[in-house]
């Protein structure tokens, strides 16, 4: 499924040489959502935004690889709130070596474990084909 | 509330996010990404390591539960932790600091450590000192190839 995403946030904008982008899928429903809960959960999503576009080990407990197996691997924010939501994102890179990091669906998850909820939803994120929109 | 719902408006909506909030809550942005950098590094050599948190939490006589909620950012890392955890996976700190608004060269090849006997380690140190050709400065010399090996870290650098 071909999709479009935006970048509202870069490495360098934190003075670090790293060429990570952090982007929002244009999706307006999915798009809304996000940022609707990225608005509620400013702090939060703040210290995760700064971790994983400046620190050159940028996985763990609030940014896992979910699912690696496809081309490009998916990923969650997670922000370990009552609903343990998680913004799954797909991962990928262009020949200029930069890394994107697409935030693409916002998911209430209750239990540790992949269910039948977000499994079949880590698979469409997967399946995505981005395109940068500018 | 933010109402608009067009993409541009919706990536502007984003990007205020980013604006500078109040100073309290900047210290304690700021108070929570130095403890992130360290707890960066500690997972890296985790992981080099092949030690689990629970692994960890035993051999520096805490729980589990507790060091989840501290690479979680929800409890403080105090630097008593920090230094028992130091000990725990046999590490050494190195701390730089640079005048901000500037550009920090952010190497993506991380060291591995390569353990060395004390006195083989003394008689390179004096075989740099008295050689002609290489006028070695300490960090060069600690950060010699012949002491670390290096590997890409995980992510986008692996290509």
């Amino acid at each position: 499924m071909s999709r479009q995403f935006n970048i509202f946030r870069k490495s360098e904008d934190y003075g670090s040489s790293l060429k990570r982008r952090l982007c929002i899928d244009t999706d307006p429903r999915d798009s809304v959502e996000i940022r609707d809960y990225l608005f509620a959960n400013k702090d939060e999503f703040l210290r995760i935004a700064e971790r994983i576009l400046t620190m050159p080990n940028m996985y763990y407990d609030g940014y896992k690889l979910e699912d690696k197996s496809g081309e490009h691997p998916v990923t969650a924010m997670r922000f370990f709130d009552r609903q343990n939501t998680r913004i799954y994102c797909q991962e990928l890179k262009n020949d200029e070596g930069e890394f994107f990091i697409i935030c693409a669906k916002v998911f209430d998850k209750k239990s540790e474990k992949n269910n039948k909820k977000n499994t079949p939803l880590l698979k469409e994120i997967r399946s995505y084909e981005y395109k940068h929109k500018p | 509330m933010n109402t608009n719902t067009n993409h541009s408006d919706i990536k502007q909506n984003l990007q205020d996010l980013f604006k500078p909030r109040d100073e309290k809550e900047e210290i304690k942005h700021d108070s929570l990404m130095l403890m992130a950098a360290f707890l960066s590094e500690i997972e890296l050599a985790q992981e080099q390591q092949n030690i689990s948190r629970a692994e960890l939490a035993n051999k520096i006589e805490t729980s589990a539960s507790y060091l989840t909620q501290v690479f979680r950012s929800k409890k403080p890392l105090n630097f008593f932790t920090l230094a028992k955890i130091k000990r725990a996976l046999n590490l050494r700190f190195e701390i730089k600091a640079f005048p901000k608004n500037t550009i920090a060269d952010v190497s993506l090849q991380k060291p591995i450590f390569k353990p060395i006997q004390i006195s083989e380690f003394a008689e390179r140190f004096l075989s740099f000192q008295n050689s002609d050709e290489v006028p070695v400065t300490g960090s060069k010399f600690f950060f010699s190839s012949d002491y670390f090996e290096t590997k890409p870290t995980k992510g986008e650098e692996v290509s």
